[in-house]
């Protein structure tokens, strides 16, 4: 299991446009993978998850993935979270 | 069988109806299933996401085509929820375990999650509980074997029933195919209304009791100049129908010869004929119907369904749009008017108890100064490509005024710092739609360059009617001694203030018909119209002379109530104009 600590930049947080782009993301891993935020766990492959947890701009989340290729889906999900549009 | 509502955009059409029914409500029967039939319920649940993805994708492709890449994204985002594992879990395990039905599994677990949405702070995603809600009935009504009312995809021509006509269903219908809409709420003023106006579609809203007296498919008359709606129509009937259908048209076709005359009454008086719009679309349109000028752009349409405001230069670009397809003609550019009715998630505006006599329109833009000074520039921006003037909305004192134009001063000071071009002498004026404004017209002319009377809020105010409320609307009346009384006191003091000053309408009342003797008679000289009313407001000008106008004016002033000032001004039309009403 590996996990980072990341906060959330772009303009609007996890809202529609941003939330489906990771999700999208998070779906091409064969990995778990959970988002930690406000005593949470959401699924990050789970778009009603991702938008249920309301996260917004300056949120503290901790990415966690657990699976065969956890590394490169840490790393390919932390950069996506900061340099996320809008 | 005779329906009366609220003619809320002119036209009249006879198709079979759509009706949009709430789903039916699940009985004994399709609540629970046996232990043996799970793996069954679960491949339907299967089949159903199936089915409805493809229904989401071809509304995708054809938002994409059509190049709405907002719409597009939204139903994305829907397709998105649709797979979600969430849903997928939760649905599974209602079936395997507790041995619900899909349809109940679906409507369940939808429910749980819309409530997740409904219950967080933040209002744009508590506005998406509305996508999770969409994919619900789109999956009940699949399992359910209810037909699919996707509007954007119609076999055939329909005419539209719902019990609200919304926005959205407004936003996503396909033209071709729908050729009226009918809803048992809402007035001449509602978003559906200004909608169903814009794309040429007869409305009548405010019909009671039409969804409970009509079958699906059943053939349906609407006629939005009279508010009424017809069902049971026999093949005589139809034969009427069709038969002043055509009628109406060829009266139409005959007002086309007045594209490229000016508004002019018979002895002379030059009118200022303009149009009301939304869009660069809008101008498009008006300018091809000859239109003087826009004394209208509503601009909030610009800042409405998306997650954060259009940037300076998307702005600009529309608005640049506008005025190049104007050609020089003037535009009257309306800062952003929101609240009230009118509602934008990213701004996180808090719930009113009294929205319309709350933080909307100029009130919120004097305090979100930044939002406004970006408008303000890329109006000043967008100047240089033809004859921009700025409108603020919602003024009710000359503070607000002086504020707003400071602002204003400040914008142009920091494009002139950057060296960007814009029109410097572009002027601003004021919408008259408070009260107050209207009586202190004589105080607030000094400091504007115009008025344009915004007759629906006026009256709304005036006479203290929520528009909204249809327990109330018929006390909603613009002809109301009291009304005409405000009107008649901004049209003379903006006549009497010289330099260039004038007063002009953009509310309903200037594209209504009975209205347009009165108003001429009054001194106004600009109307500003729906496109679909353009031509008729000017056979009705070009066919009277002023000395008549006047003449009418000052007797419709003597009258007391609005009956009877109605049933006169009816009556004052010219007979020969009389078909046009």
């Amino acid at each position: 299991m590996v996990q980072r600590e990341i906060t959330v930049t772009n303009a609007t947080g996890l809202h529609a446009r941003p939330a489906a782009l990771l999700v999208a993301q998070a779906a091409k891993s064969k990995s778990k993978v959970m988002i930690l935020f406000n005593d949470k766990t959401i699924n990050a492959k789970s778009i009603l998850n991702v938008l249920g947890g309301g996260i917004r701009q300056g949120s503290q989340i901790v990415v966690r993935v657990e699976g065969e290729d956890e590394q490169p889906t840490l790393e390919a999900l932390c950069q996506l979270i900061e340099t996320l549009p809008e | 069988m005779l329906f009366h509502g609220i003619g809320a955009a002119p036209g009249l059409a006879v198709a079979k109806s759509l009706v949009i029914r709430p789903l039916p409500k699940l009985t004994a029967a399709n609540r629970s299933i046996e232990r043996s039939q799970v793996d069954a319920e679960l491949s339907r649940f299967k089949q159903a996401v199936e089915q409805a993805g493809a229904q989401l994708e071809a509304i995708i492709a054809r938002a994409r085509k059509a190049g709405d890449e907002t719409k597009a994204d939204i139903v994305e985002a829907q397709s998105m929820m649709l797979t979600d594992p969430t849903l997928e879990d939760g649905v599974r395990e209602k079936i395997s375990t507790q041995l619900y039905s899909a349809v109940r599994a679906v409507t369940e677990t939808i429910a749980e999650q819309a409530d997740i949405m409904a219950g967080l702070d933040d209002p744009y995603l508590r506005e998406r509980g509305a996508d999770v809600k969409d994919i619900g009935v789109r999956l009940a009504s699949i399992l359910l074997g209810v037909q699919e009312q996707d509007l954007s995809m119609l076999p055939e021509e329909v005419i539209l029933v719902s019990r609200e006509i919304t926005t959205s269903q407004m936003a996503s219908l396909d033209v071709s195919k729908v050729k009226g809409v009918i809803g048992e709420v809402g007035g001449k003023t509602s978003h559906a209304a200004i909608l169903a106006n814009n794309m040429g579609i007869p409305a009548v809203l405010g019909c009671l009791g039409i969804l409970d007296a009509i079958g699906d498919g059943e053939l349906v008359s609407v006629d939005g100049d009279t508010g009424n709606v017809e069902t049971q129509i026999d093949s005589g009937r139809l034969a009427g129908i069709k038969g002043d259908i055509a009628r109406r048209k060829a009266l139409k076709e005959s007002l086309n010869e007045l594209i490229d005359k000016p508004a002019r009454t018979r002895d002379g008086v030059l009118i200022e004929l303009a149009a009301n719009i939304m869009d660069p679309e809008g101008a498009a349109k008006a300018a091809k119907l000859g239109a003087d000028g826009i004394g209208l752009y509503r601009t909030e349409f610009l800042f409405m369904d998306r997650s954060a405001a259009p940037a300076e230069d998307e702005q600009y670009e529309a608005y640049a749009k506008v005025l190049k397809r104007m050609q020089g003609k003037p535009v009257i550019i309306r800062t952003l008017d929101i609240g009230g009715d009118k509602k934008i998630a990213y701004l996180n505006l808090p719930k009113e108890e009294n929205p319309f006599l709350g933080y909307r329109a100029i009130r919120i833009c004097l305090q979100e100064k930044a939002l406004f000074m970006t408008q303000l520039r890329a109006i000043l921006r967008a100047g240089v490509h033809g004859r921009a003037l700025i409108m603020y909305p919602m003024i009710a004192s000359l503070e607000e005024v002086r504020a707003a134009n400071q602002i204003l001063q400040e914008a142009k000071e920091s494009l002139r710092t950057e060296g960007l071009p814009f029109d410097d002498a572009l002027q601003a004026g004021i919408m008259v739609e408070i009260p107050s404004a209207a009586v202190m017209a004589d105080l607030l002319i000094l400091e504007t360059a115009f008025f344009s009377i915004g007759s629906n809020d006026l009256t709304q105010y005036t006479l203290a009617v929520d528009r909204m409320n249809e327990k109330i609307s018929k006390l909603y009346n613009p002809f109301q001694p009291g009304v005409l009384r405000l009107i008649r006191t901004v049209i003379e003091t903006a006549n009497q203030a010289g330099g260039g000053k004038f007063a002009g309408m953009c509310g309903e009342m200037a594209s209504d018909p009975v209205a347009t003797l009165l108003l001429l008679g009054l001194g106004l000289t600009e109307f500003s119209v729906n496109p679909s009313a353009l031509l008729k407001i000017k056979k009705i000008i070009t066919s009277v002379d002023m000395a008549y106008a006047r003449e009418v004016a000052a007797k419709a002033m003597q009258l007391s109530t609005a009956d009877e000032i109605v049933s006169y001004l009816s009556a004052a039309i010219p007979k020969e104009l009389q078909d046009y009403l």
